[in-house]
């Protein structure tokens, strides 16, 4: 349905039309080459195995190839006419803007780097003069004690730097429930009907106040706008896995997203975060159901976005992606094995969806993107199937010149979006910049070469993904450990790839041996997982990436000229002093220990706290058996249950914080008495003694 | 006892000392106020251990600051509920530290101080507005007479050795002399 701002039905079908007709006819052509290669060795059951991967893959590396000529082209002749942004003047604001929630659900984050985000982003907002109907929520989750405390006070800290109380709210779940799809349920139950829109943010995001201001101009504009999804650039990489990443995702997106924008039009995806959405249509459609109540897949939805979008499209409403506006940023993973975490949630969140491709009232659109959503993953799988049956299939068979025409073009296809990308970045270039140009093919072509390297490897692990969300094996490594700046050590790495390397390293032989014809074509595959191991550690490095920043490689403009919220974004923020004095004597507990000890970190968290509802006998037994304990053992005597139970219970936290303090340090455990002496020496200033350390001290006397 | 002059000796320091370093944890900094408030304080406990003796001083002396707070808070704030604790987090979003160094537990109250205080409002959330959001029915005809029966296979465990030689059978099966004609 087109009733909003685009109401050109015809113009949608032509655009649509020709986008298919585009992709099957580069489908087709490489179909044809692909029989003809077959025919020649004669049909067989692999032959017809291996054909039918052969379309999936290639329909995949023929839509991307699409997207991307088709988003150059529309680059190159001054963008698409049908964009979003272009439906209002550029400052043009309504006089009144309605009440916006801008929500940022965390889950055991980086609590500096989040506070830090919402104290640059509430002072862009501010300083754009439509601030006043703009409130923050920072919807947390996190399971971790210490990460609580940690945000409650930097919480506090920001709204007290920028004058935030009452606009900057920050809320604690006690059940997290649907994780942040339901996190963001909850909020919308709770105080959505006070708000027209709602902005969602990622931990690691970044707009700036004059995108707020835009995105809620252009949904006031267009009521029939659902969702528009804005087009995050990745910024400040430090290690070189991120700088690449930022670097291909800046240099090559804009020209996918463009093409992607020219087929989707009104029914554009949305990935979850930095993006606006009509808050009453959403609740009205969108709330999440659970998956039936058996299988692997799990009953809760781990990846909402894309259902969220086709279910609100479902309802009529557009769903738009405002890719050509400035000043929407997100922080990308510092190494592999952090970015691979996150893909295994993703893909489990994404085969989740083959429950909905064929949800009834979807629009076609929807299901495409639902599908390539999907393959995303569940290609992986494919071309490592396709990968190991093609070299046998064609074992001692002729038709090298047709296997090597048919590589030729899926390298073109594969290939020419990132020359158009190159060609599009030199041209935006003055000509004096010669050195600039040589920096953009250095960095392109490194970064080609690092992509021929991570993609084996990728698929690799996505395989895994996908057979794990489907078969339930485990998939995973152990808690990643980080070394200092350096990202994850060499033990972490070899932990996790030494697998792959092995298989790599047999497969060479195998090929070496029975299929030497076969081994340059296969060796591009095959070094990526036999270098996995220094191929993550190095990647993973701070030091490379600097390196590369200095002498002008993997540049993004937002580098060349930052805007000032990413310029003081860095800027450390969060006061830590009471916690890393009370770390060494409480290991893990610390938080627990700062909101017991101090006063002021005790006062905040009771503050948040629900006043207790009338508890039972027993339970009052049992929590004040809970608080005795603890102090008279020490908090390593108490589960981390239990110590959850007295967190959450501000009666308990009040009773232990007077206990402690109304008590002698005898009755104490030597843990309490020695954060204590600790504690209190942090008190005193510089060149003072400490008031409480053992020996009595004079009693004034009247 | 004479209520000019506290109790000495071990217990009573001890109990003057931890007062003082609560004061230094609540950020009362200034040596003249914490010195008033201390005597204050071990005054009305030295008081409350003539009523119950025994009692250690430090608990009463603690026991002190809080009805102390409790009762000066009320003077100033509306609330009731945990006063204290309100006031105190007020205390710190209102920057009293730095901006009335000496208004903690005074007597005589700034009325600058007391309007700020009055107009802090730290609150974590806003109001509620309840709503509800109810999910959208299921409604894919991929529904459990089809997919249920499909995880169901999924969890079935076969021995490592099953899954090598079904692995190897199909392999063998897909091998190219396989001809479909």
């Amino acid at each position: 349905m087109l009733s909003g701002f685009f109401t050109d039905v015809a113009l949608a079908s032509d655009r649509r039309w020709a986008f298919f007709i585009l992709n099957a006819f580069g489908w087709a052509f490489g179909a044809v080459l692909m029989a003809a290669r077959i025919s020649a060795n004669g049909w067989t059951i692999a032959g017809v195995g291996l054909f039918l991967l052969f379309l999936l893959l290639q329909a995949q590396i023929v839509y991307g190839f699409t997207l991307a000529v088709t988003g150059w082209w529309l680059l190159r002749t001054g963008g698409d006419i049908v964009r979003v942004n272009r439906t209002l003047p550029p400052d043009a604001v309504p006089s009144v803007l309605p009440a916006v929630a801008i929500v940022i659900p965390i889950f055991n984050e980086d609590v500096d780097r989040v506070f830090r985000g919402v104290r640059v982003m509430y002072e862009s907002l501010q300083a754009t003069g439509r601030g006043a109907t703009f409130d923050f929520f920072i919807l947390s989750d996190s399971s971790d004690l210490n990460v609580w405390i940690a945000e409650e006070k930097a919480w506090f800290d920001v709204c007290k730097r920028v004058g935030g109380f009452g606009h900057i709210f920050y809320r604690k779940r006690r059940l997290t429930l649907h994780h942040k799809s339901g996190n963001i349920a909850d909020f919308c139950r709770r105080w959505g009907t006070k708000y027209r829109h709602l902005i969602v943010l990622d931990a690691d995001s970044i707009m700036t106040g004059a995108v707020f201001v835009r995105l809620v101009s252009l949904m006031e504009r267009h009521p029939q706008v659902g969702i528009i999804q804005t087009y995050s650039r990745p910024v400040l990489g430090e290690t070189l896995f991120q700088r690449i990443n930022q670097f291909a995702t800046q240099a090559y997106g804009p020209l996918f997203v463009a093409g992607a924008n020219f087929w989707q039009l009104d029914n554009s995806s949305f990935y979850g975060h930095n993006a606006i959405i009509r808050i009453k249509p959403f609740m009205e459609f969108c709330a999440m159901p659970e998956l039936p109540p058996s299988g692997r897949l799990g009953t809760r939805i781990l990846s909402h976005d894309t259902v969220e979008a086709a279910l609100i499209r479902r309802a009529g409403y557009e769903v738009w992606a405002d890719y050509d506006l400035e000043g929407s940023y997100e922080e990308g993973p510092p190494h592999l094995l952090a970015s691979l975490q996150r893909d295994r949630r993703w893909c489990r969140g994404n085969m989740q969806h083959v429950w909905f491709l064929f949800s009834r009232g979807l629009t076609i659109p929807s299901r495409v993107n639902i599908l390539i959503g999907m393959m995303a993953y569940a290609s992986s799988p494919l071309w490592l199937l396709f990968l190991i049956f093609s070299p046998i299939l064609f074992l001692g068979k002729a038709g090298g010149t047709d296997s090597a025409f048919l590589f030729v073009c899926s390298m073109f296809l594969l290939f020419v979006p990132k020359l158009l990308a190159v060609q599009r970045l030199v041209a935006a270039l003055p000509p004096e910049k010669t050195a600039s140009t040589r920096k953009i093919l250095a960095s392109t072509l490194t970064e080609t070469l690092y992509s021929m390297l991570l993609a084996p490897i990728l698929m690799l692990f996505y395989t895994e993904f996908v057979w794990s969300s489907f078969f339930g094996a485990s998939a995973g490594w152990g808690q990643q450990k980080r070394s200092d700046e350096e990202g994850p050590s060499w033990r972490d790495c070899v932990a996790v790839h030494w697998f792959h390397t092995l298989v790599a390293i047999a497969a060479v032989a195998l090929v070496a041996w029975k299929l030497p014809r076969m081994l340059p074509w296969l060796s591009l595959v095959l070094i990526g997982p036999i270098l996995a191991i220094p191929f993550t550690r190095v990647s993973a490095s701070s030091r490379l990436g600097r390196l590369g920043r200095s002498h002008g490689w993997f540049l993004v403009p937002e580098e060349i000229k930052p805007p000032p919220e990413l310029q003081t974004l860095p800027e450390p923020f969060a006061a830590t002093e009471a916690a890393s004095v009370l770390a060494a004597d409480f290991g893990e507990d610390f938080g627990l220990a700062q909101a017991v000890m101090d006063p002021r970190i005790n006062a905040l968290h009771l503050s948040l706290l629900r006043e207790r509802p009338q508890v039972s006998l027993h339970n009052h037994e049992h929590l004040a058996g809970l608080r005795h304990r603890l102090l008279r053992d020490g908090p390593a005597a108490l589960t981390p249950r239990e110590k959850k139970i007295l967190f959450w219970d501000a009666d308990s936290m009040l009773d232990l914080h007077q206990s402690l303090w109304g008590s002698p340090q005898t009755a104490w455990h030597q843990s309490w008495q020695a954060g204590f002496r600790k504690y209190v020496a942090s008190l005193s200033p510089p060149g003072t003694q400490p008031a409480e350390r053992g020996q009595p001290l004079a009693v004034a006397t009247g | 006892m004479n209520h000019n002059a506290p109790e000495s000796g071990p217990e009573w320091a001890e109990a003057r000392s931890r007062v003082r370093v609560y004061l230094q944890a609540l950020q009362v900094m200034s040596p003249a106020q914490q010195e008033r408030v201390l005597a204050l304080v071990l005054q009305r406990a030295a008081r409350q251990q003539e009523e119950s003796p025994g009692a250690d001083p430090t608990a009463l002396a603690m026991k002190e600051v809080r009805t102390l707070s409790e009762q000066w808070f009320d003077l100033l704030l509306v609330q009731h509920e945990r006063v204290a604790v309100t006031g105190l987090v007020s205390l710190l979003a209102i920057d009293a530290r730095e901006k009335w160094p000496e208004a903690f537990l005074a007597q005589e109250i700034p009325a600058d101080f007391f309007h700020a205080l009055r107009e802090c409002d730290p609150r974590a959330v806003p109001g509620l507005r309840v709503a509800s959001m109810v999910p959208q029915p299921f409604d894919s005809p991929l529904d459990e007479a089809i997919m249920l029966p499909l995880e169901g296979l999924s969890k079935v465990r076969l021995p490592f050795v099953a899954k090598v030689a079904a692995f190897v059978l199909s392999g063998l099966s897909l091998w190219p002399g396989n001809r479909l004609r």
